[in-house]
This record gives structure tokens, C-alpha cells and sequence, in this order.
């Protein structure tokens, strides 16, 4: 008959399950993440559970981003209106500006911005949306990289992260990805289900071409 | 597939990361990261419907430790323990997400192809062992989780499951009388 002692140790054995760890890109969105400044905590990367709504809760960590953001905007708005620019390699707070471009809808008023800034041990994408249909609860939208050769039944794409709009569909966060965006020939915006299934639903709302 | 931290040692090597980590050095968060990963996978493993799904619960597991570090105060379970609790309200809210029971039989291990003979009676062990444990109820399940791949103390299990620390010893004693009894079933040892 096994003591406690044995038999918690072969229960020990038994449970633990062997992995070859987190993925580079996991490790390497982490490592993003503790380099990124504690003002501008990123948002969950990808995720199942149902993001926060971005209201009253979330507007302290960035409002002083938003506050940035808005002097940022007001020197590049003649530049980044309705185009994107990728590798213009201008530092902006820190970190090289790789992508910084509209998002369009195809089949609804929603737009926003998307900025991929190269830090030195990561990618920080900050998304800042307008007029985003608010979707049930349980459901919300999804930031990718779509690979050129992305298909629904093969999907080449990157999640970097999901995020829900605030009453006005507006939201502006912050993730911390590990992507390369000239890897890239788009990104797109998805509403997902509250199915819990990981992969992307097809249901796109908004969309920029990322330029070779 | 052989770089499996010692489960033993776990807590001590978590423990000597903790200044590291509470100061936001990417180093220690990373190494963090690979010493929980194993512990961590398998509890979301073990409640989650796919890997995809519990490597998810895990990377979100680290992104709301890392949000909150700022607040973490130091206990008796350590990073260890807290990191554990945050694993437990997140695979909760996705299993409250997904609207359903997830079964929660142990994941499968990878077939490692030939296997020495005592490799392969370990293995019989460990599968005897899977079924008495999935036998369990889901209570006694989570609280021997806790303590043996979580190295929590009793107390530090208890605050998590909202048990008293002597509450916490009945409960893991007549849980291990019930995994011994299933355990012997299976392999037919007296």
C-alpha cells in the first residue's frame, strides 16, 4: 500500500504535464509587456475571456496616453490621413514607427488607427477606434496580422489581442505583440462569437492594406 | 520535451525570482514564465477544451500578474501560490465565457516513441494513477492540484478555496484515502 508520501509524488508525476514551454512569441510578448512603461499597461493579448469594456475603469492608465496620443496626432495628421507609412524609422516615444495607418470599413462607418512601434525587445500596437458597433455581450473584436496567403479553411494570421469599444464604439488600447508587420499584407478587425473557439470568425469590420 | 523543471525545487526557484520579478525585470519574468509553465498548462489543461486554450489562459495568467505586481505583498504560497490563484479566476471566467462544462479528464502526455522498460512501468503507474484521480470529485481534484503541482501550503490552498487551514487538512486527507482506494483499484494492489 503506498504512503501519502508516494502517492502524492506519483500524483505529482502524473500531473505534470510535459511542455516544451511557452513559444518564442508568447516569451517574447511578455518580455513587451515588462519593458513596456507600468502608464501604459498593455492589454491582454490573446484571450477567451470577455474584455473589460474600455470606460471609467480603464480611463486612468490612459488618460495620459490618450493626452500623448492627441499631441502625436495633431503633428501627424498631415501625414497619416488616410495612408500608411511603414519604416519611415522616426523614434517616436522610444520606439520605430513601423505601421501607422487608417483602418476602413467594409460595411459600416467604423474606423480607427492602428501604430506598430519597434521597441527594443518588442512590438507595441496601439489601436484607437471611432463609431465600432457595440456587439452583444459576450462578444468582441479581435486585432490580426494577416499573412498574404491567409485563407478562412488556412488561416496565416496573428492575433494581437482582442478589446471591446466603449458606449460611443470608441476604445483606444495598447498590446503588446510579437510581430513583424512587413511580414504582413494586412490587418484586420474581427467581431468574434462568444464561442470560445480561438480562431478567426469571418466577420470582418474593419481592414488596412500593410505596404510591401 | 526533458527540461521539465523538478517540481520539488519549483518553489525555491520561484521564490529566489520574486525581487526580480516585483521590479519588472524581463529576465526574471521571463524565467518565470518557464518555470510556471508546466504547473500552470496542465491545471488550464486539465479544465480547458484544447492546448491552444490553456496556453491562452496561461499567457493571460502572466499578462494580469504582470498588471498587478505592483500589489503583490509576499505571503506563505509566494509567487507560486499567487500566480495559481490568478490561473484559477481565469480559466473559471473562460469556462464561464464558453458557457459549458469542460470535461476535465488529464490531457493525454505526448507518445515519446520507444520506451525503456522502466520508462513504460512508470507510465502504467501514471495511468493507473490518472484514472484514480479522474475519478475524484472536482473538489478533491483541485485541492490535491493545488498542493502537489502548486506546492501550496494548506493555508495558502485554503484562502484560494475559501477553506480554514484544518478544513483544508480533513479535506486533502480523506482526498488522498480516496485517490489511494481508486488508485489500488486499478492496479489491483492490496
Amino acid at each position: 500500500m503506498p504512503t501519502d508520501d508516494e502517492l502524492l509524488d506519483l500524483l505529482g508525476e502524473t500531473l505534470l504535464v510535459r511542455t516544451d514551454g511557452p513559444s518564442p512569441e508568447r516569451v517574447a510578448s511578455l518580455r513587451a509587456a515588462v519593458a513596456a512603461p507600468p502608464a501604459s499597461a498593455p492589454a491582454s493579448g490573446r484571450t477567451f475571456t470577455r474584455p473589460e469594456p474600455v470606460g471609467a475603469s480603464s480611463a486612468r492608465w490612459y488618460r495620459p496616453l490618450a493626452l500623448g496620443a492627441a499631441a502625436a496626432a495633431a503633428v501627424a495628421v498631415a501625414f497619416f490621413i488616410g495612408r500608411a507609412t511603414v519604416d519611415e524609422g522616426s523614434a517616436v516615444a522610444g520606439g520605430v514607427v513601423e505601421f501607422d495607418g487608417a483602418l476602413t470599413a467594409p460595411a459600416s462607418d467604423g474606423r480607427a488607427t492602428v501604430r506598430v512601434e519597434r521597441t527594443g525587445i518588442g512590438r507595441v500596437v496601439t489601436l484607437d477606434t471611432r463609431d465600432l458597433p457595440i456587439l452583444p455581450v459576450g462578444e468582441y473584436y479581435e486585432l490580426w496580422f494577416v499573412g498574404a496567403d491567409d485563407e478562412p479553411l488556412a488561416p496565416q494570421r496573428v492575433s494581437a489581442g482582442t478589446f471591446h469599444p466603449d458606449e460611443d464604439g470608441r476604445s483606444q488600447v495598447t498590446f503588446a505583440a510579437a510581430v513583424d508587420p512587413a511580414r504582413f499584407a494586412e490587418i484586420s478587425v474581427t467581431a468574434e462569437p462568444a464561442v470560445g473557439n480561438p480562431g478567426p470568425s469571418t466577420t470582418e469590420v474593419l481592414r488596412a492594406d500593410i505596404p510591401s | 520535451m526533458d527540461d521539465v523543471p523538478d517540481r520539488r525545487t519549483l518553489n525555491g526557484d520561484v521564490a529566489a525570482l520574486t525581487s526580480g520579478v516585483v521590479a519588472r525585470d524581463p529576465d526574471s519574468w521571463e524565467e518565470l514564465y518557464r518555470c510556471m509553465h508546466p504547473g500552470l498548462f496542465g491545471y488550464a489543461r486539465r479544465r480547458l477544451p484544447h492546448t491552444v486554450a490553456a496556453d491562452d489562459a496561461v499567457s493571460e495568467t502572466m499578462t494580469r500578474a504582470l498588471n498587478r505586481i505592483d500589489g503583490f505583498e509576499p505571503q506563505g504560497s509566494g509567487l507560486n501560490g499567487w500566480l495559481f490563484g490568478i490561473m484559477r479566476n481565469v480559466v473559471l471566467e473562460a469556462q464561464r465565457a464558453a458557457a459549458r462544462q469542460v470535461p476535465s479528464e488529464i490531457a493525454d502526455q505526448p507518445d515519446n516513441g520507444q520506451l525503456p522498460g522502466e520508462r513504460l512501468e512508470d507510465l502504467e503507474q501514471q495511468g493507473a494513477m490518472r484514472s484514480a484521480f479522474t475519478a475524484l470529485r472536482p473538489e478533491d481534484r483541485e485541492l490535491l492540484e493545488l498542493r502537489v503541482v502548486g506546492q501550496m501550503s494548506g493555508e495558502a490552498a485554503g484562502e484560494i478555496l475559501g477553506m480554514k487551514p484544518g478544513a483544508v487538512r480533513m479535506a486533502q486527507m480523506r482526498a488522498l484515502d480516496r485517490l489511494r482506494h481508486g488508485f489500488q483499484e486499478v492496479t489491483g494492489a492490496d
